[in-house]
């Protein structure tokens, strides 16, 4: 039987590599690219969820978020629950690494049993913290006032500092499963030679940890560290379950204040103008996790 | 090609099956019928009008209250086929500034709008001339008191005046620590704004003029929110009290007094499942600043309305009709303590003769809109009240720092 032979051009390999990719970059192009660039333009439109159509502002939704007296707050909000989480889940997260990586017996049913935290949805987690804190009814005012701790309930969630305690203690425990998981890993990676080398010359377990574990590990810590930062920087639904941003603005960070223009003000270009800065904080870390991958590779 | 032709009447029996035959169904939203107490209503309206009308079947899409205004509008405005919906009073301004509302004098007989409701229940319900919404349940948000906790604390007299009033909550946190004097909402916007503004009335303040300029800042308004925030400091009031808790904690026996709308009582029935609970709950009027004042009152209530997404005005219409009828308004009534607009169920013995809708019209006679609910962005307007009231209660700013920056950004918030 004769094969059919197409007479035309051949294509180069990059053309057919381009053709394979091509799929994907359509897909990528709709649902990741046209959105993020729809959102950028949205932001200097006035676009609202109350009428059709939108027209060009230029820098005005910019120029009435920097007019608001409280949005600062929000900025140094994001600040503190980006840091204080991001710190929190990473040292629990290393320690209890640490504990599960000295193979004692159950460790493998401990690592299942710390994985469930990161399976449940966060809003079931905001609900589980909410009612922990409550200040009228929650778990914790009763184990306090069992204890003879505290005479009069203590509200958790109606002061500003507390408040912002809870959701940074309901986010690191929600994630503190996945900086064990990659620290574990990379626990596991670090050469065993090694440190029976250095503990055979003598090395404390402080110095095997700071000579040896932790520069097998930097890679790793700074890469989780980074996408800890960003993932921490886009967190919305614990907060907005527990507090929704309150009291008195005490928890609204980033990602609560874009729903809030977007979703109660209905003003979808001032949500927009909010989300350019808020990509712009989010590439400075996305530009070190880039740059790092990179030096890796 | 016979092949073809197998696969081709095999896809148009397919699509003929799902459509030919199957009834059209129409959408009924809101958040009633997410609620406990009022579920078992919203579904006998809907078994009623369905058993009867198989040709066009409803069913319910609902949401939390709190969330309901936020689903209309996106749904609305993403084409979704919503088409008819259950709303607050003090949406109906949004949504009217959304366009998504249907006029209901264009699909409802005007002879049988003005025999049903007295003109003052149409009104509300009318923006620009056009009948948006079609009364449901009117009332106020008004407080409640617990006699059989007062009695203990030696309160004779239900409180009428401001100093009756911190006598009675400090009457009762002296009865037990534990107790909750007034349960006042510190905690959500959709609630806690609301409430703020009876007081604010009450001191003769307010968050508008009458020529529309912020006056949040007055005088009157900072002495209504040093003595709100002295409530707290003295431990009559709490932090973090949502409306929700405020139910939940009263159904406990621990709360004196309370804000709450007409089927308050309802919801302590379903809280603690006892069948009368008169001698744990009675409405009164809002204590006044000096004796003589007009207690104050911020109407309260439910509309239905009509989306233009409707794909079925006659029998969305027709629907609404059924849901607020004589029969299933005093049905509502009695099982969920709604207050029914329609006059024959209002002209009927069982709600003339109830004494708690009874006590409950007397705090409505002093109703009133609340002040941001003719705004469209009301939901941004209470936000901005909630947390300056919340910063001057813990103390992180001065009660007139709090509503000054509260003027300043409802001034930001309406003038863009």
């Amino acid at each position: 039987m004769k094969r059919k032979v197409h007479s035309g051009r051949k294509l180069t390999e990059s053309q057919f590599g381009f053709l394979l990719a091509l799929p994907a970059l359509a897909v990528f192009g709709a649902i990741i690219l046209y959105p993020l660039l729809n959102s950028f333009a949205m932001g200097f439109t006035n676009q609202s969820l109350l009428r059709p159509g939108r027209q060009y502002v230029g820098l005005l939704n910019f120029e009435r978020i920097f007019l608001d007296p409280n949005i600062l707050q929000v900025f140094v909000n994001t600040f503190v629950f980006v840091a204080c989480t991001t710190a929190f889940s990473f040292s629990m997260g290393f320690i209890w690494a640490m504990v599960l990586n000295q193979g004692l017996r159950g460790s493998e049913l401990l690592r299942g049993i710390t994985l469930v935290n990161w399976i449940i949805p966060g809003t079931a987690i905001g609900f589980l913290w909410m009612w922990i804190f409550n200040g009228q009814y929650g778990v914790l005012n009763a184990l306090l006032r069992g204890l003879g701790l505290i005479q009069e309930n203590i509200t958790w969630l109606g002061r500003p500092g507390s408040a912002m305690a809870a959701v940074v203690i309901a986010r690191a425990w929600q994630t503190l499963p996945w900086y064990m998981a990659f620290l574990l890993a990379g626990l596991q990676a670090v050469p065993y030679e090694q440190v029976e080398a250095a503990r055979i010359d003598g090395a404390s377990n402080f110095g095997v940890f700071t000579r040896i574990v932790l520069p097998n590990m930097k890679f790793i810590i700074f890469l989780i560290l980074i996408l800890g930062v960003i993932g921490n920087l886009q967190h919305f639904d614990i907060i907005w379950v527990m507090t929704q941003g309150g009291p008195a603005q005490a928890t609204t960070t980033l990602a609560v204040e874009v729903y809030r223009r977007a979703f109660q003000n209905w003003e979808l270009g001032v949500a927009a103008a909010i989300g350019v800065l808020w990509v712009l904080l989010i590439s400075i870390f996305a530009f070190f996790y880039i740059r790092n991958l990179e030096r890796d590779s | 090609m016979k092949r073809y032709l197998a696969v081709v009447t095999m896809l148009l029996v397919l699509v003929l099956s799902c459509t030919v035959g199957s009834a059209k169904e129409l959408v009924w939203s809101g958040w009633s019928g997410e609620e406990a107490a009022t579920k078992p209503m919203i579904e006998k309206m809907l078994a009623t009008w369905n058993a009867e009308h198989p040709d066009a079947q409803f069913a319910w899409v609902g949401w939390p209250w709190g969330n309901t205004l936020e689903q209309l509008i996106i749904r609305s405005q993403g084409g979704e086929a919503l088409d008819v919906a259950q709303i607050d009073i003090r949406w109906l301004t949004a949504l009217a500034e959304a366009d998504v509302l249907v006029d209901l004098s264009t699909v409802m007989d005007k002879a049988w709008l003005e025999g049903n409701f007295e003109e003052s229940y149409l009104v509300a319900g009318q923006i620009d001339g056009k009948q948006l919404g079609l009364p449901w349940t009117l009332a106020s948000i008004g407080m409640v008191f617990n006699p059989s906790l007062l009695e203990q604390a030696g309160v004779e007299e239900v409180p009428a005046t401001i100093a009756e009033f911190e006598a009675a909550l400090e009457a009762l946190k002296n009865l037990d620590p534990g107790i909750i004097p007034y349960a006042a909402t510190t905690k959500d916007p959709g609630s806690m704004s609301a409430d703020f503004q009876a007081w604010l009335w009450t001191f003769g303040a307010g968050v508008f003029d009458d020529n529309g300029n912020v006056v949040i800042n007055s005088d009157s308004a900072v002495e209504c929110l040093t003595w709100f925030k002295s409530l707290l400091d003295r431990g009559y009031i709490r932090m973090d009290v949502s409306r929700f808790d405020a139910r939940e904690l009263y159904a406990q026996n621990v709360v004196g007094f309370y804000d709450d709308a007409v089927m308050c009582n309802g919801i302590l029935k379903t809280n603690t499942g006892l069948d009368n609970v008169d001698a744990y709950i009675e409405p009164m009027l809002r204590p006044v600043l000096t004796d003589g004042d007009a207690p104050q009152s911020k109407l309260w209530g439910h509309m239905l309305v009509m989306l233009k997404s409707t794909t079925d005005s006659q029998n969305a219409a027709a629907f609404l009709q059924h849901v607020v009828g004589e029969e299933l308004a005093l049905d509502y009534f009695v099982q969920a303590g709604m207050l029914p607009v329609v006059q024959a169920a209002v002209n009927n013995p069982i709600v003339q003769d109830d004494i708690w809708a009874n006590k409950w019209l007397q705090i409505t006679v002093y109703g009133r809109m609340g002040e941001t609910e003719g705004h469209a962005k009301a939901a941004q307007l209470d936000t901005i009240i909630t947390e300056e009231v919340q910063a001057a209660l813990m103390g992180s700013k001065t009660p007139k720092k709090a509503l000054d920056d509260a003027a300043r950004r409802i001034e930001l918030a309406i003038r863009y």
